[in-house]
């Protein structure tokens, strides 16, 4: 059941990406260049099949797909997958520090924000997550190449040189992925602070430190988890500008080029592991949901257990 | 009030607290309350909504937002405490005051056990714990999710918490108004126990004066942010000093003034013309329920049977009361009327005529016209209180425009609704006025049978009294048919001629309401009855009062 919607999910995706990048360029004119003579183009069509009707190209993509044949690249001639798994690791390593520290410090500004709500160290901090979401990453990015790289001179502006080629990437990832965090941080814990239960708790005798710790944190780590799967879930395409500016050579940057190209094999295969990807984070933050909420482990055990305990629910007290 | 500060006896004592609230403080919540507490004593304190009873409790263990502004003090077990600096309060909660809350539902973490709620307050043993709130099945209630519990489990469990480190003083803000009466009825015997057990002192907040009157040794009535009288609790509740007091007192329904106005009428004579009905009604049935069941399907696929075969009759110009606890499938049962559900099997017949909802028509919704429990919720925030009581006539197309907005107009003279509130939006409007316009509405179309579903549950006291005054004066002049659900066994007793008890989806016993309520048949109807907090008779009843109308 969920395994056919999730192929349902990336066929409309593979789909739509097909039909758009095809009615917005032919990649004979764009790779051979318009200047080219008409015999030639026709050579490069015909080789590549763009000379049948678009659905039938489509069927002949997904028929090879369905035999795991991912099509081969127009520009390079290889096949298009191993050209996009050769770029995976390079995005990785941006990514996934990226998630890190947005985490390691979007969580605590938000909940910082969230359990001084109203007062002036919240105002700021709102501020802050606000510009941190307004900035473009591309802006931030060349502001960050213009005062270290080109001002200060201290770190390399492009590509990959030594391990300080990282800070620059990664910090203006950060930057936004924080400001997300901490405002959903913040949004989450002082909704639970709101909640009743908090006066139980406080009315009670527990200590603040001890509220945030056990009521608020746990409570607050449902809508996180959708963000983190989110974010995860984009792993492969979310830094493509990031990576476009500080020429990184990942994944996100490959899709760029690739679309400008109308390189259809490879930008259908980074949809369809960015999809797949997207799809497991949403499986795995399922899967959690489970572990954090009771309630949400308890409606999916079987009908029987529900049953029973529906009855004893029933039994006057 | 004169309290004597020096008096050994005393637990707590609280002087001129005062709170206020907005921007510029100008709304003032609780203006000069004072009062004291010895150990062991179980002090109410009623109010109707907005008289600052909750406030009161709140400023006393330091829980009010930031943006309140709290004066006054109070001393504990000798010790003055501030109560404009709710920080100096943390170390007494818990030890010193506890509090639990009106719903149990959400006063627990729904990602914990019950037994980490109580291990995170004390180092006790948990089951002893449960045991002493008088859960006796801690064993299985100790592993168990809140979402898992009852609400009169949850409320136990939150008792639990609030006893775990031994506080002296347990303050009860409407700790037993969202549970049944059953469920109530071992609460409050609970509640008393540990009072004894303990020495513990108990402040027991509640707009309901029967519970008070089970529970409480003495009493303090508040209004408008004021204390209006205090006393023990047998002379306030019978021969109460100030009107206030009385007209709440009058307010509540009684068995001994069944049928009767509760509200002070103009003239003496108005007082007389609501009578009920005889106890045999002879009319001829006009709403007829046969072998209704219904059934739900869960999110898991199960069923669940919410009705299971029950028939009613319903005859002309009668009340019909439909009583039950929560979950006894009432609503939904009379939701069968008006196509909100549809049964699964069973007919519903009205003048004989067959309703099946699957295929409506127009003038069925005409005849059949459901109130709900929450006016809010029933009404249009954003449109004007008139267009709602037309809107009914719009959608029937009955009669020109002119005519729609007289006839509105009238309808809402009729339900005692101001002339100056016609233009108003909901927001603007007070509970019953809400309540009020909800029944014009329903009554614009002339219905023959009027469904009022726990219409008077969420207002206070003597907005009840008012609206069951309306109710029962528009079947004397419209000769109109009511079934009236409730889960409140006194407001039943006053305005029905018959008694439907349901439990469970089932029909489990059906008679006259003096008859029922005399001589119940039926072991859950004994139980309820048994459960159901009575008020003492007063004392200062003007003699005719004494007449009992059937």
């Amino acid at each position: 059941m969920r395994a056919g919607r999730a192929l349902l999910t990336l066929f409309v995706l593979l789909g739509f990406a097909f039909f758009t990048l095809a009615a917005s360029g032919d990649p004979a004119v764009i790779l051979l260049g318009p200047e080219t003579n008409t015999a030639a183009l026709e050579a490069f069509r015909q080789k590549w099949g763009l000379g049948l009707p678009l659905w039938r190209q489509f069927a002949v993509y997904v028929d090879g797909l369905v035999h795991l044949n991912f099509g081969l690249s127009y520009r390079t001639s290889g096949p298009a997958l191993d050209l996009v798994l050769s770029r995976v690791p390079a995005s990785l390593c941006l990514v996934v520090p990226t998630i890190f520290f947005s985490i390691a410090v979007g969580v605590p500004v938000g909940f910082y924000a969230a359990i001084h709500n109203g007062r002036m160290t919240d105002r700021i901090t709102t501020m802050l997550a606000v510009i941190g979401l307004a900035v473009p990453p591309f802006l931030l990015g060349i502001l960050l190449i213009y005062i270290f790289s080109i001002w200060l001179g201290w770190l390399p502006p492009s590509g990959y040189v030594d391990w300080r080629s990282y800070i620059m990437p990664v910090g203006s990832m950060s930057a936004v992925a924080a400001a997300i965090y901490a405002r959903f941080t913040r949004s989450a814990v002082v909704e639970v602070m709101a909640n009743p239960m908090i006066e139980t708790a406080k009315a009670s005798g527990l200590t603040r430190e001890l509220i945030h710790r056990a009521h608020a944190l746990p409570n607050a780590l449902l809508p996180l988890i959708t963000i983190t799967a989110l974010e995860f879930g984009g792993v492969l395409t979310f830094a493509a500008v990031t990576e476009n500016v500080f020429g990184w050579h990942g994944v996100g940057s490959l899709l760029i080029e690739s679309v400008a190209a109308r390189d259809y094999a490879v930008v259908e295969t980074i949809l369809l592991c960015a999809g797949t990807t997207m799809i497991l984070a949403n499986f795995l933050a399922d899967l959690s949901y489970g572990f954090v909420d009771p309630r949400i482990r308890d409606s999916r055990r079987s009908r029987l257990s529900t049953v029973t305990r529906l009855y004893a629910e029933k039994s006057p007290v | 009030m004169i309290l004597d500060r020096h008096s050994v006896a005393t637990l707590f004592s609280l002087r001129e607290l005062s709170v206020a609230f907005g921007a510029t403080l100008r709304h003032i919540a609780v203006s000069n309350v004072s009062f004291d507490v010895k150990p062991g004593e179980i002090l109410g304190i009623v109010g109707e909504s907005g008289s600052g009873k909750s406030v009161t409790c709140r400023a006393l263990i330091g829980l009010l937002p930031e943006r309140a502004r709290v004066q006054g003090e109070m001393i504990f077990e000798g010790q003055r405490f501030s109560l404009s600096k709710p920080r100096g309060l943390a170390h007494l909660r818990g030890v010193g005051l506890s509090m639990i809350f009106q719903d149990p539902m959400s006063a627990l973490d729904p990602l914990m056990t019950v037994r980490r709620h109580l291990e995170l307050r004390t180092e006790d043993d948990p089951g002893t714990l449960l045991r002493s709130a008088g859960l006796d099945e801690h064993r299985t209630v100790l592993d168990s999710y809140p979402h898992q519990l009852s609400g009169g489990q949850s409320q136990r469990v939150a008792i639990a918490c609030a006893l775990a480190r031994r506080p002296k003083l347990l303050i009860a803000d409407e700790p037993t108004t969202a549970l049944d009466v059953t469920v109530q009825a071992g609460i409050l015997q609970r509640l008393r126990q540990l009072s004894r057990e303990r020495g513990m002192a108990i402040i027991f907040v509640t707009h309901d004066l029967a519970v008070v009157y089970r529970l409480c040794d003495r009493v303090l009535v508040m209004r408008d942010g004021r204390i209006i009288e205090h006393g023990d609790v047998d002379t306030v509740l019978t021969a109460p000093r100030e009107s206030y007091t009385r007209d709440l007192l009058a307010a509540i329904p009684r068995p001994a003034h069944r049928g009767r106005r509760l509200t002070a009428a103009g003239n003496e004579a108005d007082k007389r013309t609501i009578a009920l009905r005889s106890g045999s009604i002879a009319s001829k049935p006009l709403l007829r329920f046969e072998q209704i069941c219904v059934q739900y399907k869960r999110s898991d696929g199960s069923v669940l049977e919410a009705v299971r075969g029950v028939s009613a009759v319903i005859r002309r110009g009668e009340i019909l009361g439909l009583v039950g606890e929560s979950g006894s499938g009432k609503s939904t049962f009379a939701k069968t009327a008006v196509g909100l559900t549809v049964p699964a099997s069973g007919r519903i017949l009205l003048n004989d005529e067959p309703l099946d909802w699957r295929r409506p028509q127009m003038r069925w919704r005409r005849d059949v016209q459901y109130i709900f429990q929450d006016p809010r919720g029933a009404l249009d925030p954003s449109a004007r209180i008139l267009s709602q009581v037309r809107l009914p006539l719009d959608v029937h197309r009955l009669g020109p425009k002119a005519e729609r907005t007289a006839h509105a107009h009238r309808q809402m003279i009729e339900a005692q609704l101001d002339e100056a509130l016609f233009s108003r939006k909901p927001g603007s409007l007070s509970g019953g006025q809400r309540q009020r316009a909800t029944i014009a509405r329903a009554l614009t179309l002339q219905p023959k049978v009027l469904i009022c579903d726990e219409s008077v549950s969420a207002l206070d006291v003597s907005i009840q009294a008012r609206i069951l005054d309306l109710l029962m004066e528009l079947r004397e002049r419209l000769g109109l048919t009511i079934l009236f659900i409730s889960h409140d066994l006194s407001v039943i007793r006053h305005i029905c001629d018959r008694v439907l008890v349901m439990r469970r989806g089932e029909l489990v016993e059906e008679g006259e309401t003096i008859d029922l309520f005399q001589h119940p048949k039926a072991a859950y109807t004994q139980q309820l009855l048994a459960a159901l907090p009575v008020l003492p008779d007063c004392i200062e009843q003007e003699p005719e009062n004494q007449r009992v109308v059937v």
